[in-house]
């Protein structure tokens, strides 16, 4: 496979007419190659997600297009985005894990759904392969009998990645997957990507405010603001030697010792500033 | 010594809510820490760990919750708390303990401007004219370092952004000048930048007025910024607690250890991150003997006994861990 | 808003659980009395005018019926009604608010949603009547006006339900995943769109029985000599200072169940609504 898998190309999204219109997302291309992990880092307002749901089909688009195995999928003014029949190939984990399941659906059941449609299984097969595919990442049966809000953020999470694998999709688009869930549930989630990826050579794209998730995940990152991608490049790079102010900013703003782990040099300056601010009492002597 | 004697002192609490027939649900038991004058606890815990419970223990604000203290002591300067009334509590509340809620719009009334939240805040503490009162609402927006205060002084909660939002509530918080500060996940809401920029504030708040601090994260990351010393807590009880060098650098509990192992920001890519195997014990579904037991590698036949082991001295800190000495020092 | 139940509640409160065995009783009565009961509901059977006692336990009305037989043989018919009356306006009301608050076709929903403002515009007994006036009084007529004025409340609660569920993420999903429209409709949209109009139904259906009575009372509902709780109160009311039983009975007949219906709605619906 030469070309990329997935590719946006000068990606524009207006919302609002006139004098009001804004422009969620300008000029943003990226591309998407089998078994890569593509990150997307930005804060609220960025545009991250409006790129998310153009990519997928959702959000239509001002100008640029989008390309799916060199064929157009999403372009300007088309009415109907990505063909029916293709849709399986490009899946979405949404951010919330409390809205994006049917709350009148047990977890099995939305995966059955998806399998049912895409795999021309019978409903008993269907049933079958869902609890095997939950089972495979870490939703045992008895909590794929359940309705969504008997299960934790994380376990939705799960459920949610077990519904869009479900149609064997080629490219998953994760936005903020991990932001809505507990520290112990996000690493469990970003292991299961990694492993995704490696075992069904997934595309993944990763859009994520957390740079610490993101250089732990991803290959190349794109960073956003402002409906704008100010910098892209190989991860390791980019965070390292930030090219953009804006990069710089982001991750000296990561709390703790985030910033030590990306950047020693950096990391070396928040370990004294914290030094400077203890207060004598706290030399652990007693209290405790 | 003034500074070593505690001025908050919790003694095994134990918060519940009352069931019909079933008797007492049981959401928080054996919290147990104290705060020094000055002293930044921090309080880290996963959802259902009942930390915000805790808050609203400490804030005399359970029972609008549904809930109480069904056991154990709350001593604010000595003086006993836990059964306190409303009466007592509206004299401790906000001139005492002041409280930072999370940061979303429900923290200020959206159809009153910030000039009469803050002016009704510094009435609340002290007799002060009309004039008085605007000038002190005046600094304390100074104080949190909000430029153009006299303008932000007209305006209402959504012409605010959510760090100014979450400035103001500070503000609000300090108008009675409290002891100690409460701070439930203040930053949650807010991007990486905004964040920094208010645990900034915070810091500099704190050395400046000399508040203790409790500030309650499920991010231990930020709890580094803030806070000198931290309190996990895992299914409504204190699991460990101390100087933060020390639990960081030398966790005394598996639950510590392993939240500690499953940090991205830590991790080396390519490798797998470390995981909790299980599920969280949820609220009314807690096991026997040590709560952590059923994930935990350490766990034996006696972690099954009895209830949640109380917390014991292990180095500079306090754990619940009976088997704390098999731990390896490194996270 | 924290927790949806499932389709319906299993565990009923205390409201919900009185309400439940009011109704419960009033049917079970409505079933057996006129079953087991010598006196024939429409037929003279005894003096006229007889006081309350042992042979006629309710008494009996000016052409000399049996109102205890009378009052539950109407309970029958009302609570037939009732739930014609508000099931049949559920279904379709709520099927048609579903397609309109998720159709692309902006022209056809405006003019249902026209159709929809216009009927929920008028009062709802002034237009039942109106319709029932048309199509002639009787039973017929009460259930065809019934359905025609009801179904547009339904169909509003269902579209503005419906308009805020097009755009949660689970359905969004859906149309990543590239499930057919009737798919989305059926099994994702429609079963989010019925909790909330049968928690609505349960209330409405006290309103349809004071409906169907009320209209039987000015004489625009069911037609004499058939029992019904709203024509035989409009009967006995010239004797209400002297003969108070031919219209307290009824009358006390429906108010139970009123009440009774009345409080599993609000138990009912305040488990929707996530109260305790």
């Amino acid at each position: 496979m030469s070309g990329p898998l997935l590719e946006g190309r000068d990606i524009t999204v207006r919302f609002g007419r006139g004098a009001d219109a804004f422009e969620a997302v300008r000029d943003a291309s990226l591309t998407l190659h089998p078994g890569e992990i593509v990150g997307v880092v930005g804060e609220s307002g960025s545009g991250k997600t409006t790129l998310a749901r153009v990519l997928v089909g959702l959000q239509q688009v001002a100008s640029g297009a989008v390309f799916l195995e060199g064929q157009p999928v999403v372009e300007a003014r088309s009415r109907e985005s990505v063909p029916k029949n293709e849709r399986w190939k490009v899946q979405m984990v949404f951010q919330d894990p409390y809205s994006s399941l049917n709350p009148r659906m047990r977890a099995w059941s939305a995966v059955a759904e998806a399998l049912q449609v895409w795999r021309e299984m019978t409903r008993n097969q269907a049933r079958m392969e869902a609890f095997t595919l939950l089972q495979s990442i870490g939703i045992d049966e008895s909590q794929a009998r359940r309705f969504p809000k008997a299960l934790s953020g994380g376990q939705r999470q799960r459920v949610s990645i077990a519904r869009a694998l479900a149609p064997e999709p080629k490219v998953l688009i994760a936005d903020e997957p991990t932001s809505a869930i507990d520290q112990s549930a996000q690493a469990r989630l970003a292991n299961l990507l990694r492993r995704l990826r490696s075992e069904r050579n997934l595309a993944i794209l990763f859009i994520s405010h957390d740079l610490a998730l993101v250089r732990y995940l991803t290959s190349r990152v794109h960073v956003m603001r402002r409906g704008r991608i100010v910098e892209s490049g190989p991860t390791e790079a980019v965070l390292r030697k930030p090219r953009h102010s804006y990069t710089r900013i982001l991750l000296d703003s990561l709390p703790g010792r985030r910033g030590e782990a990306i950047s020693n040099r950096r990391g070396e300056a928040i370990s004294n500033r914290r030094q400077e601010r203890r207060f004598p009492a706290a030399d652990g002597s007693g209290g405790f | 010594m003034e500074a070593e004697s505690p001025i908050l002192r919790v003694e095994n609490l134990c918060i519940g809510v009352p069931r019909r027939r079933r008797g007492l649900l049981s959401i928080v038991d054996t919290a147990d820490f104290q705060l020094r004058r000055h002293q930044a606890l921090g309080v880290v815990g996963e959802s259902g760990s009942g930390k915000t419970m805790l808050c609203r223990a400490l804030m005399g604000t359970l029972r609008r919750h549904g809930a109480g203290v069904a056991s154990g002591r709350i001593l604010y300067r000595e003086r006993d708390l836990a059964g306190a009334g409303e009466k007592v509590w509206r004299r401790i509340r906000g001139r005492r303990i002041g409280y930072v809620p999370q940061s979303s719009l429900a923290g200020l009334n959206p159809v009153l401007t910030v000039r009469t939240q803050l002016t009704e805040a510094i009435h609340a503490a002290r007799e002060a004219s009309a004039t008085e009162a605007e000038d002190q609402a005046l600094q304390l927006l100074e104080l949190v370092r909000i430029p153009r205060s006299g303008q932000v002084l007209e305006m209402r909660s959504h012409e605010l952004s959510g760090g100014m939002r979450q400035r103001v509530m500070i503000a609000a918080a300090l108008a009675q000048e409290p002891e100690i500060l409460i701070a439930d996940e203040p930053t949650t809401a807010l991007d990486v930048t905004i964040q920094r920029e208010i645990l900034n504030l915070i810091n500099r708040l704190r050395e400046r007025l000399k508040m203790a601090l409790i500030f309650v994260s499920h991010d231990l990351a930020v709890i580094e910024e803030v806070c000198d010393s931290v309190m996990v807590m895992y299914a409504g009880a204190s699991v460990e607690i101390g100087p933060l060098e020390a639990v960081v650098r030398h966790p005394r509990h598996p639950y510590t250890r392993a939240l500690l192992a499953s940090r991205v920001d830590l991790a080396v890519p390519g490798e797998d991150l470390e995981t909790i195997p299980g599920d969280p014990a949820s609220v009314g579904a807690w096991p026997s003997g040590c709560r952590f037991r059923p994930r935990c590698p350490l766990a034996e036949d006696d972690c099954r006994e009895g209830v949640q082991p109380p917390l014991a001295p292990a180095g500079l800190q306090r754990t619940a861990c009976l088997h704390h000495d098999r731990m390896g020092c490194d996270p | 808003m924290k927790r949806r139940p499932r389709f319906l509640p299993v565990d009923l409160n205390r409201s919900a659980l009185v309400g439940a065995a009011i109704v419960l009783l009033v049917i079970v009565l409505s079933v057996l009395v006129p079953l087991l009961s010598p006196y024939d509901p429409v037929a003279a059977t005894g003096p006229a005018l007889a006081a309350p006692g042992g042979q006629h336990l309710f008494g009996t009305d000016q052409l000399g019926r049996d109102v205890f037989t009378r009052t539950f043989a109407a309970g029958r018919l009302d609570l037939i009604l009732a739930l014609v009356g508000v099931s049949a306006p559920l279904l379709v009301g709520t099927f048609l608010g579903a397609v309109l608050g998720t159709t692309r076709n902006r022209l056809v929903a405006w003019l249902w949603l026209m159709v929809i403002d216009a009927i929920n515009a008028f009062p709802f007994v002034v237009l039942v009547i109106a319709i029932v006036a048309v199509v002639g009084p009787g039973v017929t007529g009460l259930l065809i006006g019934l359905a025609a004025v009801n179904w547009a409340r339904y169909a509003r609660i269902a579209r503005s339900r419906a308009l805020i569920l097009r755009n949660a993420d689970f359905v969004e999903a859906t149309r990543v995943l590239g499930y057919s429209r009737l798919r989305v409709l059926v099994r994702h949209i429609l079963p989010n769109v019925y909790s909330e109009t049968i928690a609505y139904g349960l209330s409405d259906f006290v309103i349809v029985v004071l409906t169907v009575s009320s209209l039987s009372f000015l004489g625009a509902g069911v037609n004499p000599p058939t029992p019904e709780w709203g024509a035989m109160i409009a009967d006995g009311r010239l004797y209400l200072q002297t003969q108070w039983w031919i219209t307290v009975f009824p009358g006390l007949a429906l108010s139970f169940t009123a009440i009774g219906v009345a409080l599993l709605a609000h138990g009912v619906s305040g488990r929707y609504a996530g109260e305790k």
